[in-house]
């Protein structure tokens, strides 16, 4: 099958560039290897939603299991099954990836096509009076201690604040791109696949020319590799396309998390799931900063979270009504010596590792302490932090256990639902996979355009940011057709 | 909710050699309890069913309602990539073998031979365990039977979870 455009992958990069391109006269085929699913399907049951909606059926992790990570896998990507929180890029970090790797990315480049995103997907602000108690519990902690908090903005339209936004929206109040620019490109001719995994891209002579898989070869002019962090250097990987750092400085915003119990039931599985942030954190200068926001509390991700086994760990879930659960993720990528994670193949399939550093310990202990006091400033009966052996903090004094608790992989919970980076863009082809306009650096018909290219981490929740930045980078796609 | 990972279980030097000592030694010293499951087996072999249902009782401490924990599990893990499931079978597989536990200051039976309380310990102890390996293998145990378990609809009352409002959800959609 011949066409002007390939796009691999249907999440918010993919769905971004299909759009614009299709919207601008050219030929598009969208491959997705998730499935096609609806609102009729969504059945707030995590037992469904986790299998049929994630990478590897929920299961997904680093190789050693120390870090569990939720990537949406179906048509629409992650934007199906996020908790719709948006962020624009912040400037600082704009200005970091401009001086070190020559991005052309400024916050004056990329506003017009925040602006427009945020049109088409009704990003609105909060309003303080419509969050749950879990999210309040943050907002009502951080103003008690002075720090900086504020209600986020989310892309929903009639949204009934059921809590189920990881499982798919029931009521398509979240607009996903499944609803939004995947329609909007196949209104204009675009052709969409799903179920149809992209297994390689074949070069020939320093271009590619088809992409095939099982049961298909398209034949592009152009080929745009959207399939998100970690399965994009994937597919870089299994082609043989192998220039540049592919795979390596895969970020994540490794995430902890602690169970706040209160007296009062919190039900912090209804409700929109995150409608607080703290950013006080974000620019620590002893050492990397972190941000906070709420999880939904639902019965086996807390079962996840919660530590131990047997008795213990029943009489935690028995509260669980009660519990108000705070996340804090750590902002990596920011400090020259850290490796991050790197992405490589096993039998095929992607294999992510992610060594643990004492830059992370350090990160870790101070956010679960900021977490604890928050709570502890709010009024809850005990927190418990997310180390293997309990953890159970009920006072100031008590947060000496978290500087005491050994440190190690598996011996707390940490968690990713923001990945990033791993076919970074810059100008230095040693450093980059992709150049400032996120053409391959020697595979010239290829763009990569989704979240493996930014060099760092957001310090945000990354959606807006890969639609941006993917609306910004389909006028270079474009270019490349002419 | 996890596998595991061959990858990781031969990273170490640790790793390597408690694999080769798994499978020297076959049947080492005593075998697996059989245990019956109620449902035709997709990914389990017997023994491996055997082991995991009775790492499953002890993560759950035979909790109520029973949901058929390994069950479920047998189910999940029936389309899991040939991979990780040989390194969820090895994983069983040196969990339950009597001379490795007992290497590592265990009783010298397998696991499903054990009391509830030497159980205990041996989940505890790779729980806790130096041995990333250990660790590793204690998560993917754990975090599966707590999912089976937690995610099951009639286990939701035990939590105070009223489950989806599907009556709110019906208002809207069927207008």
């Amino acid at each position: 099958m011949k066409t002007d455009v390939c796009v691999i992958g249907s999440g918010p990069g993919g769905a971004m560039v299909a759009s614009r391109l299709a919207a601008a006269g050219a030929k598009v085929v969208i491959l997705e290897e998730g499935g096609l699913h609806t609102r009729a399907e969504f059945d707030m049951q995590e037992a469904t939603a986790y299998p049929r909606l994630y990478q590897e059926r929920g299961n997904r992790a680093t190789a050693d299991l120390s870090i569990a990570i939720l990537q949406g896998r179906a048509v629409g990507g992650g934007t199906v099954v996020n908790w719709t929180t948006s962020f624009r890029t912040p400037d600082h970090v704009l200005e970091h990836w401009q001086k070190t790797e020559g991005s052309e990315l400024t916050p004056a480049v990329l506003a017009p096509h925040f602006a427009e995103v945020e049109q088409r997907l009704n990003v609105q602000k909060v309003d303080l009076d419509d969050t749950n108690a879990n999210n309040r519990a943050v907002w009502d902690g951080c103003t008690k201690l002075g720090w900086q908090v504020d209600t986020t903005r989310r892309n929903v339209r009639g949204c009934l604040r059921t809590g189920y936004c990881g499982m798919g929206c029931p009521v398509d109040a979240k607009q996903s791109a499944a609803l939004t620019y995947l329609p909007d490109a196949v209104a204009r001719g675009a052709v969409l696949k799903p179920d149809s995994r992209a297994e390689r891209i074949a070069v020939r002579d320093g271009r590619a020319v088809a992409v095939e898989g099982r049961g298909f070869s398209i034949e592009p002019d152009v080929v745009v590799l959207s399939a998100g962090a970690i399965n994009s250097p994937a597919v870089l990987l299994r082609s043989g396309i192998l220039d540049g750092p592919v795979g390596r400085k895969t970020w994540l915003h490794p995430t902890i998390a602690v169970a706040a119990l209160y007296e009062q039931r919190i039900e912090g599985f209804y409700g929109a799931p995150q409608s607080v942030a703290s950013h006080h954190f974000a620019r620590r200068t002893e050492g990397a900063g972190f941000f906070i926001e709420a999880a939904p509390v639902h019965p086996m991700l807390a079962a996840l979270a919660t530590p131990g086994f047997g008795a213990p760990m029943r009489a935690q879930m028995a509260a669980m009504a009660n519990v108000a659960a705070t996340i804090a993720l750590m902002i990596d990528g920011f400090s020259d010596d850290e490796g991050g994670g790197t992405v490589t193949l096993r039998d095929g399939l992607p294999r992510l590792d992610y060594p643990f550093t004492d830059r992370m310990y350090e990160c870790f202990r101070a956010a679960m302490k900021a977490t604890c006091r928050l709570h502890l400033a709010n009024g809850a009966r005990e927190i418990h932090t997310s180390h293997t052996r309990d953890l159970r903090v009920t006072s100031e004094a008590d947060l000496r256990l978290i500087d005491e608790a050994p440190m190690g992989p598996n011996l707390f919970g940490v968690f990713s639902a923001h990945q990033m980076g791993g076919c970074r863009m810059g100008a230095d082809p040693g450093r980059s996979v992709v150049n400032p306009q996120l053409r391959h650096h020697a595979v010239k018909n290829l763009f990569v355009v989704d979240g493996s290219v930014f060099p760092t981490a957001l310090g945000v929740n990354p959606m807006e940011s890969i639609y941006g930045v993917a609306s910004w980078a389909s006028q270079h796609v474009q270019k490349a057709l002419s | 909710m996890t596998g595991s990972r061959r990858g990781l279980l031969k990273k170490t030097l640790g790793g390597a050699v408690l694999l080769a000592a798994a499978g020297a030694v076959p049947l080492a010293l005593r075998r697996t309890r059989p245990r019956a499951a109620a449902a035709p087996l997709q990914f389990f072999t017997p023994a491996e069913y055997s082991i995991f249902a009775a790492v499953a009782d002890r993560v759950l401490t035979d909790a109520e309602p029973r949901v058929g924990v390994a069950e479920r599990a047998d189910a999940f893990l029936a389309p899991l990539p040939p991979a990780d499931a040989r390194d969820f079978r090895r994983l069983l597989a040196l969990f339950d073998n009597a001379l490795y536990g007992f290497l590592r200051g265990g009783p010298p039976r397998p696991f499903t031979q054990m009391s509830p309380d030497d159980q205990d310990d041996q989940l505890a102890r790779w729980q806790t365990s130096r041995f990333p390996i250990e660790r590793t293998g204690y998560q993917a145990m754990k975090r599966l039977a707590a999912a089976m378990y937690f995610s099951d609809p009639r286990t939701y009352a035990g939590v105070g979870y009223p489950g989806p409002p599907y009556e709110l959800i019906k208002s809207v959609t069927t207008k």
